[in-house]
């Protein structure tokens, strides 16, 4: 299981009860009780977790503008498994070991087949070249990625205080307190403190 | 400022990101070394992402200023569009109504005024509005939300108006102001 410097843990956990992973002005991410957790490990620090249960996504995905507000808020049931790497103490504090009826409400016989998809999770989100460096750049910032349909691609929420980068196939949203970068299909919008540029394709 | 301007702008603008890139570089090269505590080095797709919308942000506004400013003897000049017959020909009418529907109470032209000043939470609106129950308001938001005259933050719940919104209220506002007038004759 050892995958560059990383490892995945080879115990399913789960959460005892709600938890929040992430809350800002603009977005929170929240996982229901009983969400299914593997731990990723880099020289034996918990830097992450691959969670699968019932979580929901919400981001304001708005800019408001002197000549009105912009975008739309977005609010995801996230039902597929997804990656958090960060800040996990409130996690760690919350789980607990998994059963075999806690595996099958995902649909999974055992825990290997959850690592596995975890491990191709990860794979996906850092490439087979990745490696872990020493540095303590991340220890405020969150990254999660979460899987978007069928298509390979993973959709990225990148936050570090104020910062938010999110990025889907068809949008990428880039906020820092006022500083609003909205790009949409066909359009993309530039705002600081409510002055903006509007742009077509 | 002329195109050529313009580009020189971009040209420099593209400098001072390659420059950054390289300092980001060094900073990571740097800790790289300190060899404490972790990090995940995704970056470089994520960045290349970024870079991408900066860079076609960075490109479209050249392309606009290029279409819509006159640069002549006598200054600069706004090229402002003209619609044509064709594109009048095509106009959708059915989103119109729903709009002229929803602005076609007296609360909710009066919850759009308030919120012309800035996003307001339902209580401020309470404050500002106190003719009108809580009940009522949220029903009233609830109609202008859906005809896309205004936008809930989910997270704070403030309520926001939208551009439509505010063309929609510009518009009531001048019809108020033409029927005020044609009274007084």
């Amino acid at each position: 299981m050892i995958w560059h410097n990383y490892q995945l843990d080879d115990t399913v956990q789960k959460v005892r009860e709600a938890t929040t992973l992430w809350k800002a002005e603009k977005g929170i991410i929240e996982i229901s009780k009983d969400t299914l957790v593997v731990l990723i490990k880099a020289n034996d620090h918990k830097i992450g977790c691959v969670f699968h249960g019932d979580g929901k996504l919400i981001l304001d995905t708005i800019i408001e503008t002197n000549e009105g507000a912009i975008g739309k808020p977005i609010e995801k049931e996230i039902e597929k498994p997804f990656i958090m790497i960060g800040n996990i103490e409130q996690v760690l504090k919350n789980l607990i070991v998994a059963n075999r009826q806690d595996l099958a409400k995902k649909g999974y016989v055992e825990e290997r087949e959850f690592i596995e998809r975890a491990e191709d999770l990860c794979k996906r989100l850092l490439g087979e070249s990745t490696k872990v460096h020493g540095c303590d750049t991340f220890e405020q910032g969150v990254i999660f990625a979460f899987t978007s349909g069928e298509i390979s691609g993973l959709d990225m929420l990148i936050t570090k205080n104020s910062k938010i980068v999110y990025k889907t196939r068809n949008m990428t949203f880039i906020s820092n307190k006022n500083k609003i970068v909205l790009k949409i299909p066909g359009k993309t919008v530039v705002s600081n403190d409510g002055k903006s540029i509007f742009l077509n394709a | 400022m002329s195109e050529e301007d313009v580009k020189e702008e971009i040209k420099k603008l593209r400098n001072e990101i390659a420059s950054l890139k390289e300092q980001l570089r060094e900073v990571q090269e740097r800790r790289k070394e300190k060899g404490y505590k972790f990090y995940i080095d995704i970056s470089n797709n994520i960045r290349e992402s970024v870079e991408d919308v900066l860079e076609s942000v960075a490109e479209s506004i050249h392309g606009e200023l290029v279409k819509s400013i006159f640069i002549g003897p006598r200054g600069v000049k706004i090229i402002k569009g003209k619609v044509s017959e064709k594109e009048e020909a095509t106009v959708d009418f059915s989103k119109t109504a729903e709009i002229m529907n929803a602005l076609s109470h007296e609360h909710r032209l009066k919850i759009l005024k308030e919120l012309m000043s800035g996003g307001k939470y339902v209580n401020e609106l309470q404050e500002k509005l106190p003719e009108i129950t809580t009940s009522t308001l949220l029903s009233h938001l609830k109609i202008l939300e859906e005809a896309g005259l205004v936008v809930q933050e989910k997270v704070r719940g403030r309520y926001l108006i939208t551009m439509p919104g505010r063309t929609a209220y510009r518009m009531a506002f001048k019809v108020a102001r033409f029927v005020e007038e044609s009274d007084l004759e």
